[in-house]
C-alpha cells in the first residue's frame, strides 16, 4: 500500500506538468485548430530561463518566476507574429504544422546556444524535510506544483467565464467566423492564446525542474506526452486534457514502479496510437461532442 | 414503379439537435427532381445521406430497390450515384482537364505497378484518358479552360467542372447541389439547357438541390420541398407554384 | 529530339551521370562518403516527397522506416548470413509492410493528428531500439559489407554508384507515377478526400499503397547505409532524421519530385561547409527551415525556376 502511494503521489506530480502542457495545447487548438508541436520547448525554457535568474543573476524565488513566465509569454507572442501569422492566411494545414515543428527546432537551437548541452536544475521553492504521507514520501515541491495547478485552474475558471475576453475567445473556439461576424478580433484571440499557452508551458518547466533537472533536447518527448494526454481527455476541452494529463501521469509511474521503467514511455506512445485509432474524441466526451467541436 | 434512387422515413440528429425528421423522398428514373426549401431545411443532410457521406439515425435508402443504407460512398458511386457539392471541392493543383482524367481513370483503374513503369509516356490508356475527358469538358463548355488549374476557375466554372467530372464516372443519377450558385443568368439558362440535355439524350436522372425558382421551374418534373427536416409538399411545378403550404413557408408566418 | 531532351528518363540520366562525375573528377574518399550519404538522403527523402508532396501525407516516423530497415539488413545478413543484396531486399520488404501500421491511422486522421500519431510510430521504434536492440543504446559493428557475387563494394567510390544508380532508378519510376493518373488521383487526395470518394475511389487502398511505397524507398535507404558504415547505434534513427527529410523535401521544393534530391544534397553537404559552426547545427537548422517556410514556401527550385524566368 505504502509503494502503491509512493507510486500514485509521483504520478499525480507527473500528469500535473502534463497537465499543463496539454493545456497549452487545448487552448490553442481551441482558437486556431493548429497543435503547437513546440509545446515541449516551452516547457524547457521554462526551466532554463528559471535556472539564470535564480542561479546565474541570483533574484529572488517570486522575482524570477515572474520574469521567466512573462518573457516565455513574449516567445509565445513571437511566435505567433513570426511564424504563425503570415502563414495563417494560406490556411494550408500543413504548411501550420511544419511551420511550429521549424519554430520548435529553432527554440531549440536557441536554448542549445544559450545554455549548451548540460543538465540544469535549481532548489525547491521551499526547503525542508519531505512530508510523509500514508507511508509515502512527498517532496515539499510537490505541494507547490499542486497548488500551482490549483491556481491555474481558477485562473482559467475566472477568465473563461467571468471575463468579457475570456468568453470572446470561448465564442472564437466555437465558431470563429460567426465571432468575427460579431465584432470579435479573432486574430487578437490567437495572439493571446499563443502567450497564455507559453505561460503554462513554461510553468510546467518551472515547477518540474528541481525535482527531474532539465536539458535543451527535452522537448520532443514533452510533447507527445502533453499531447497523448491532451487525447487522453479530449482535446476541446480544458477540464478534459487537464485530467488526461493526470491520469497519464499516474499510468506511467504506476507502469513503471510495477513492471518495468524503460516501459513508461512506450506505454505513452502505445495509448496515444490507440486512441487515435479507436476513439480520437478522448475518454471522456462523445465523438459527437467532439465532432460539434470541430474535431 | 420502383424509384431508382429512394429514402425512406429518414432521420438524422446532430448533438440532439433534429435536422432530417422522418423524410420520404422518390426519385423516378429519367426524371429531373427538384429538392428546395429555406436555409437549414435539411437539403443537403439529405444528399449526405443518399451518396453516403452521412448515415442517418434511422431510416432506409434504397437504390434500384436495393437497401444500400450501410454502403461507403465510394461503393454507391460505383453503382452510379454521382454528386456535386455545394462548397466546392475541386481538385486544387490540378488542371481543369485532369479534374475529369482522375475520374475516368477511377472509373477503370490499373493500378499502381503499371503506372509506376509505364508512366504517362508509355501507356497508350492514358492518351485515351485525356480524349475521353476533353469531351465532357466541351460538353459543359469549359474546354477552352482545359490547361488551367481548377482553383484558378471562378466559382461557377468551378460548379460546371464538378458536373463534367460526376459524369466522367458515367452515373445513374447525378445529385446536384446548388449548382446555379455563383452563375450569371445567361450562364444559368445554359447550364438548364445542358441539364434537360442530360436528362433527355443521355438518360441521366438528375436530383437537384437548388434556389433558382426559375431554373427549378423551368426543367424539374418533379418538386419536394422540405421544411425544417420534414416534406411540407411535392408534386409538379406547377402543384408546387399552387400549393398554400409552401407559399405561406416562403413568404413567412404572418401572411 | 526535343521530346528526347525533355523527358524525365534523360534528367535522370544527366543527374545520374553528374553525380558519377563528381566523384571521379574529384576522388576524394571524405568527399566521396558524402556524396554516398547524399544519395541514401534523397532516397529516403524521396520517398517522403512522394507521401507528402504528391499525396499530402504527412510523415514523421520515417525515422522508425530507416531505421528498421537498417537493423532488420544488418542482422538478416550478420546472424542468419543471408547474402548482403537479399538482406536489404527482404528488411527494405519487411520494414515498410509495418507502415500498414500508419497508413491505417492515416485514414482517420488529418493534419496535426496524423503528424502526432506517425512522430510517436517513429518515437516507439527508437524506444525499442534503444531498449532490445543489439547492444542496446550504444549500438553494434561488425555488419557486413555489400557484396555482389565476388565483388566487394569495399571504397566508397563503388558505392557511390550503387546507391546512385538506385536512386535513379527509383527517382525515374516516382517521376512516373507522379504523371500517371495514379499521381494526379494522389493529388487529389491531398485537396479533396470527400470528392474522390464520390468517384468511387477506394481512399483504404490508396493510403495504404502510397504509405508502403514511401516507407519502402526510406527503409531500403536504411538498409543501405547499414552496409556501408557497418556499425549501427539508435542514436541516428532519433526523431531529428525526421525533420532532416522533412527540411530536405521543403528546402527543395515540396510540389516536385526533384525537391528530394536537391533538398539533400543541400542538407547533406551543409554541415560540411559549417564545419567551424558544428556545435550550432540545430540552431542553424531551425533557421533554414522556418526561413525558408516563410519567404521561400515552394522551395529551391521554384526559386531558381523564377531567377531563369526574369
Amino acid at each position: 500500500m505504502e509503494l502503491f502511494l509512493q507510486f500514485f503521489f509521483s504520478g499525480l506530480t507527473v500528469g500535473a506538468i502534463y497537465a499543463l502542457i496539454a493545456l497549452g495545447f487545448n487552448i490553442i487548438y481551441n482558437t486556431t485548430s493548429i497543435l503547437n508541436l513546440a509545446q515541449g520547448e516551452f516547457v524547457v525554457l521554462g526551466g532554463l530561463l528559471m535556472w539564470y535568474f535564480l542561479e546565474k543573476i541570483h533574484l529572488p524565488y517570486g522575482v524570477s518566476i515572474i520574469l521567466t513566465l512573462g518573457i516565455s509569454g513574449l516567445v509565445g507572442l513571437a511566435m505567433e507574429r513570426l511564424s504563425i501569422r503570415p502563414l495563417l492566411k494560406t490556411a494550408d494545414p500543413l504548411l501550420l504544422i511544419l511551420i511550429t515543428i521549424a519554430f520548435s527546432i529553432l527554440l531549440r537551437g536557441i536554448l542549445m546556444f544559450l545554455f549548451g548541452k548540460e543538465p540544469y536544475g535549481y532548489p525547491p521553492i521551499s526547503e525542508g524535510a519531505p512530508l510523509i504521507i500514508g507511508g509515502a514520501i512527498i517532496q515539499r515541491q510537490v505541494l507547490w506544483i499542486f497548488l500551482f495547478v490549483l491556481f491555474t485552474m481558477l485562473f482559467l475558471y475566472i477568465f473563461f467565464n467571468r471575463t468579457i475576453f475570456g468568453i470572446a475567445m470561448k465564442a472564437c473556439a466555437i465558431d470563429s467566423l460567426s465571432a468575427t461576424l460579431l465584432g470579435i478580433n479573432t486574430s487578437q484571440m490567437v495572439m493571446v492564446s499563443f502567450i497564455l499557452s507559453g505561460i503554462f508551458a513554461s510553468l510546467a518547466g518551472v515547477l518540474v525542474t528541481p525535482i527531474t533537472f532539465v536539458e535543451y533536447d527535452k522537448g520532443p518527448l514533452l510533447t507527445i506526452k502533453g499531447f497523448t494526454a491532451a487525447i487522453l481527455g479530449g482535446l476541446g476541452s480544458n477540464w478534459g486534457v487537464m485530467a488526461g494529463g493526470f491520469l497519464l501521469g499516474i499510468l506511467e509511474s504506476l507502469i513503471a514502479g510495477y513492471i518495468h521503467s524503460g516501459l513508461k514511455d512506450a506505454l505513452a506512445l502505445l495509448l496515444l496510437l490507440s486512441m487515435l485509432l479507436f476513439k480520437p474524441a478522448g475518454l471522456f466526451q462523445s465523438s459527437e461532442q467532439a465532432r460539434l467541436r470541430k474535431l | 414503379m420502383t424509384a431508382l434512387l429512394e429514402a425512406r422515413d429518414v432521420f438524422k440528429s446532430f448533438g440532439g439537435h433534429e435536422v432530417l425528421k422522418g423524410v420520404n423522398l422518390k426519385v423516378q428514373k429519367g426524371t429531373i427532381h427538384a429538392l428546395i426549401g429555406p436555409n437549414g431545411a435539411g437539403k443537403t443532410t439529405l444528399l449526405n445521406i443518399l451518396n453516403g457521406l452521412e448515415s442517418p439515425s434511422r431510416g432506409k435508402v434504397y437504390f434500384n430497390g436495393n437497401d444500400i443504407t450501410n454502403l461507403p460512398t465510394e461503393k454507391r458511386a460505383k453503382l452510379g450515384i454521382a454528386r456535386t457539392f455545394q462548397l466546392l471541392e475541386v481538385f486544387s493543383g490540378l488542371t481543369v482537364l485532369e479534374n475529369v482524367t482522375v475520374a475516368l481513370y477511377a472509373k477503370s483503374p490499373w493500378g499502381m505497378f503499371k503506372s509506376l513503369t509505364l508512366g504517362k509516356l508509355f501507356n497508350s490508356q492514358e492518351r485515351g484518358l485525356e480524349k475521353r475527358a476533353e469531351k465532357f469538358l466541351e460538353e459543359l463548355g469549359l474546354i477552352h479552360r482545359s490547361k488551367e488549374e481548377a482553383q484558378n476557375l471562378p466559382a461557377g466554372e468551378q460548379k460546371l467542372l464538378e458536373i463534367a467530372r460526376a459524369l466522367a464516372i458515367e452515373p445513374e443519377i447525378l445529385l446536384l447541389d446548388e449548382p446555379a450558385a455563383g452563375l450569371n443568368n445567361r450562364e444559368t439558362k445554359v447550364l438548364g439547357e445542358t441539364l434537360k440535355n442530360l436528362c433527355e439524350k443521355n438518360g441521366i436522372t438528375i436530383l437537384l438541390v437548388e434556389h433558382d425558382m426559375d431554373l427549378v421551374m423551368k426543367i424539374s418534373h418533379r418538386i419536394t420541398v422540405l421544411n425544417f427536416g420534414e416534406v411540407l409538399a411535392e408534386g409538379t411545378p406547377l402543384e408546387i407554384q399552387k400549393n398554400p403550404d409552401v407559399i405561406k413557408a416562403y413568404l413567412g408566418e404572418e401572411s | 529530339m526535343k521530346r528526347f531532351l525533355h523527358n524525365h528518363y534523360f534528367h535522370s540520366l544527366v543527374l545520374f551521370s553528374s553525380i558519377l562525375l563528381l566523384g571521379f573528377a574529384i576522388r576524394d574518399p571524405y568527399f566521396t562518403t558524402i556524396l554516398v550519404f547524399a544519395g541514401l538522403n534523397a532516397l529516403s527523402a524521396l520517398g517522403l516527397s512522394l507521401l507528402m508532396g504528391l499525396a499530402g501525407q504527412i510523415s514523421l516516423g520515417q525515422n522508425g522506416f530507416y531505421g528498421l530497415g537498417a537493423y532488420i539488413s544488418a542482422i538478416l545478413s550478420l546472424n542468419l548470413q543471408i547474402p548482403v543484396p537479399l538482406a536489404v531486399l527482404m528488411s527494405a520488404v519487411l520494414s515498410s509492410s509495418l507502415s500498414v501500421f500508419l497508413a491505417i491511422p492515416a485514414l482517420r486522421l488529418k493534419g496535426h493528428y496524423l503528424a502526432v500519431a506517425t512522430l510517436g510510430f517513429g518515437e516507439i521504434v527508437y524506444l525499442l531500439l534503444n531498449e532490445w536492440g543489439p547492444g542496446g543504446p550504444s549500438g553494434f559493428g561488425n555488419i557486413p559489407k555489400f557484396t555482389m557475387g565476388d565483388i566487394a563494394l569495399e571504397n566508397p567510390l563503388s558505392y557511390l554508384i550503387l546507391v546512385w544508380a538506385i536512386f535513379s532508378a527509383f527517382f525515374t519510376l516516382a517521376q512516373n507515377l507522379a504523371q500517371s493518373s495514379y499521381g494526379k488521383t494522389l493529388q487529389a487526395l491531398h485537396s479533396s478526400e470527400i470528392a474522390l470518394r464520390t468517384l468511387g475511389v477506394n481512399i483504404l487502398s490508396l493510403k495504404v499503397k502510397i504509405f508502403i511505397l514511401g516507407s519502402f524507398l526510406t527503409s531500403l535507404s536504411g538498409a543501405l547505409y547499414a552496409h556501408f558504415v557497418t556499425f549501427l547505434s539508435p542514436a541516428s534513427f532519433s526523431v531529428f532524421y525526421s525533420v532532416l527529410l522533412l527540411m530536405m523535401v521543403m528546402l527543395g521544393g515540396i510540389n516536385t519530385l526533384w525537391g528530394a534530391p536537391v533538398g539533400a544534397l543541400f542538407i547533406t553537404f551543409l554541415p560540411e561547409t559549417l564545419r567551424p559552426f558544428k556545435e550550432y547545427d540545430i540552431l542553424i537548422y531551425g533557421l533554414i527551415l522556418t526561413a525558408s517556410l516563410i519567404f521561400l514556401r515552394k522551395g529551391i527550385i521554384h526559386f531558381l525556376k523564377q531567377g531563369i524566368r526574369k
